[in-house]
């Protein structure tokens, strides 16, 4: 039988909590209306040189920049769009005030910050922002996501080849698919390329608009990097990323018959490269990484 | 007896991603690095690829900031099955992280707050400690911390707290020199006071740091040299510990790793005179 924590301790850290996690403000001091100015002084003792209120500050202040910090760093693409000081009053305060992190591990403090920024983002550049925030994302997922055991077709008899047709097949974890009416990546690397402030004075990289279609993915020598395919290869990934078997992905470009057309002949080649980048695997998303 | 017997690693550093290419192109001579564990506790990418890499080269020792073992929360055992998982891979000797709380219903603050010296506390922290000795299977030291806030309810001072949850809970200390001296600037205790009462047979590792020193307060930020007080604390204690291996956090507003090496091998100017003696 574990213990639990005494009462006394669980409610000084019920206030402290409270009060570290009070929205910061301009000043980065805790707000005028906050009630742990008042009841500091009833859980913490004033030092020679500082007041109850602003020796909890000192946890508030670092609190609030341990994590912007780290939302900046995840959301390179996201801090360039707004500048630092507005992501943090129109993205990372708002978010990190509704969504406190619920894991030990920071490199996941942003994970639901796109459906966020799709809920909760209403300016007219809401569109690119989210897109950002879904590509600075899947950046971040393929930096660190496991590789499961990949499928080895070299391995496989012809039988087993085929066979591989009717089975559920998954791609690795650090790949992501995306479909943009703009070429957004070559944006992004663009942006990346100059520093943070550099984009307050200077205009925006030039934004190609064309229906794109993108995977993200991480290389053989564990860069994160991004690459151009056709539709159809982005439809039969698509489906196999949603667990359906190849088989079925085949089956889908059907309705479009141009796109059918060009994965018959194509489809052995693009098979050959997936495989050999060892982009799938027959671990689903519960196996253990 | 000494509880103490664990291989004196020498002067390491804090493994940082900013000194990677640094290592690599100049494999220096360096005795040992110390991990933030949470940074490579992930599925795969480039941080265990790096870490594979250390590993090859230098011995490696873990220590975290996750753990948040005084927090009202349960004690999250899929978190220390990754811990214990990634103590087999690194074949860290001792694993440590700091006598704090950091999550409450299930949120977590990512910072190390300071609990309240009290009896009760000692009795919640000791049984969590020993739990968490038992499951990794490996020396357990816990650190002290730099704290900026003393509350109303303290009962004791901070080294007698520090000191009773670790002999009870028959783990070790991971003594952090600068943080004794950033806390003594802001409670206004005498570090030696704090010298002269802790168990020096428990204390496994020591740690170095540099501060800021804004007058009214001072904050551990890890991004500076470390100061002349601090060197003297640590030329006190050192001796004192018969030789624990030492090693220098720095993590931020870095500087080359040859710079931040040198800054370490000033311990071993402590360490030759220990020899004479």
């Amino acid at each position: 039988m574990f213990n639990t924590a005494p009462e006394n301790l669980l409610r000084i850290q019920k206030w402290f909590a409270a009060a570290i996690t009070e929205p910061l403000t301009i000043d980065h001091c805790l707000p005028m209306a906050s009630s742990a100015l008042e009841e500091a002084k009833n859980y913490i003792r004033p030092s020679k040189t500082l007041l109850s209120h602003e020796r909890i500050e000192l946890y508030y202040r670092q609190y609030w920049w341990r994590l912007l910090d780290v939302l900046q760093e995840n959301f390179p693409t996201v801090v360039r769009l707004f500048g630092k000081e507005d992501f943090n009053q129109k993205i990372a305060i708002p978010y990190l005030s509704k969504h406190p992190s619920t894991h030990w591990a920071l490199c996941r403090l942003g994970d639901t910050i796109t459906a966020w920024i799709k809920r909760n983002y209403k300016e007219n550049d809401r569109e690119i922002i989210r897109i950002a925030a879904e590509m600075d994302w899947s950046a971040q997922i393929a930096f660190w996501s496991g590789k499961r055991a990949p499928i080895d077709p070299t391995s496989l008899s012809a039988t087993e080849i085929q066979e591989l047709l009717q089975k559920k097949i998954y791609l690795q974890p650090y790949i992501s698919l995306f479909a943009y009416p703009c070429d957004f990546f070559s944006f992004r690397d663009a942006f990346l390329k100059e520093e943070i402030s550099y984009w307050n004075s200077h205009p925006f990289p030039e934004l190609i608009e064309k229906k794109s279609f993108f995977v993200v993915f991480r290389n053989f020598t564990n860069q994160v990097i991004w690459q151009e395919i056709s539709e159809s290869e982005h439809l039969i990934l698509s489906q196999i990323a949603k667990g359906k078997t190849l088989s079925i992905a085949l089956n889908a470009l059907k309705r479009k018959a141009e796109l059918l057309e060009e994965a018959m002949t194509l489809l052995p080649l693009w098979f050959q490269s997936w495989t050999s980048l060892g982009w799938f695997t027959l671990c689903g998303a519960d196996a253990p990484d | 007896m000494r509880k103490n017997s664990f291989p004196n690693l020498g002067i390491g550093i804090g493994l940082r991603p900013a000194h990677y290419k640094e290592i690599f192109e100049l494999k220096p001579s360096i005795d040992w690095f110390e991990i933030i564990s949470e940074n490579f506790m992930v599925p795969g990418g480039k941080p265990l690829e790096m870490l594979e890499r250390i590993l090859e080269m230098y011995p490696v020792v873990q220590h975290g900031v996750n753990l948040a073992i005084g927090s009202p929360d349960p004690l999250d055992f899929d978190y220390l099955k990754k811990l214990k998982k990634l103590a087999q891979k690194t074949k860290t000797p001792w694993i440590s992280d700091h006598l704090c709380w950091g999550r409450l219903a299930g949120a977590h603050y990512h910072d190390l707050l300071p609990l309240p010296y009290t009896k009760e506390v000692i009795d919640y922290v000791v049984e969590r400690a020993r739990i968490v000795q038992d499951f990794l299977e490996i020396p357990f030291a816990l650190e002290n911390l730099s704290s900026y806030v003393a509350y109303n309810d303290d009962e004791m001072p901070e080294w007698e707290f520090y000191t009773t949850i670790v002999e009870r809970a028959d783990i070790f200390m991971m003594l952090d020199v600068n943080n004794i001296y950033v806390s003594s600037r802001n409670h206004g205790f005498e570090t030696q006071d704090y010298i002269a009462n802790i168990p020096f047979d428990r204390v496994i590792q020591i740690h170095i740091a540099g501060h800021s020193d804004h007058g009214d307060y001072v904050l551990d930020t890890h991004n500076n040299f470390v100061r002349d007080e601090v060197w003297k604390i640590y030329a006190e204690v050192y001796p004192k510990t018969g030789g624990v291996s030492t090693l220098l956090e720095w993590d931020d507003d870095f500087i080359p790793f040859e710079k931040t090496w040198e800054e370490a091998l000033k311990a071993k100017t402590f360490q030759r005179e220990l020899q004479l003696v």
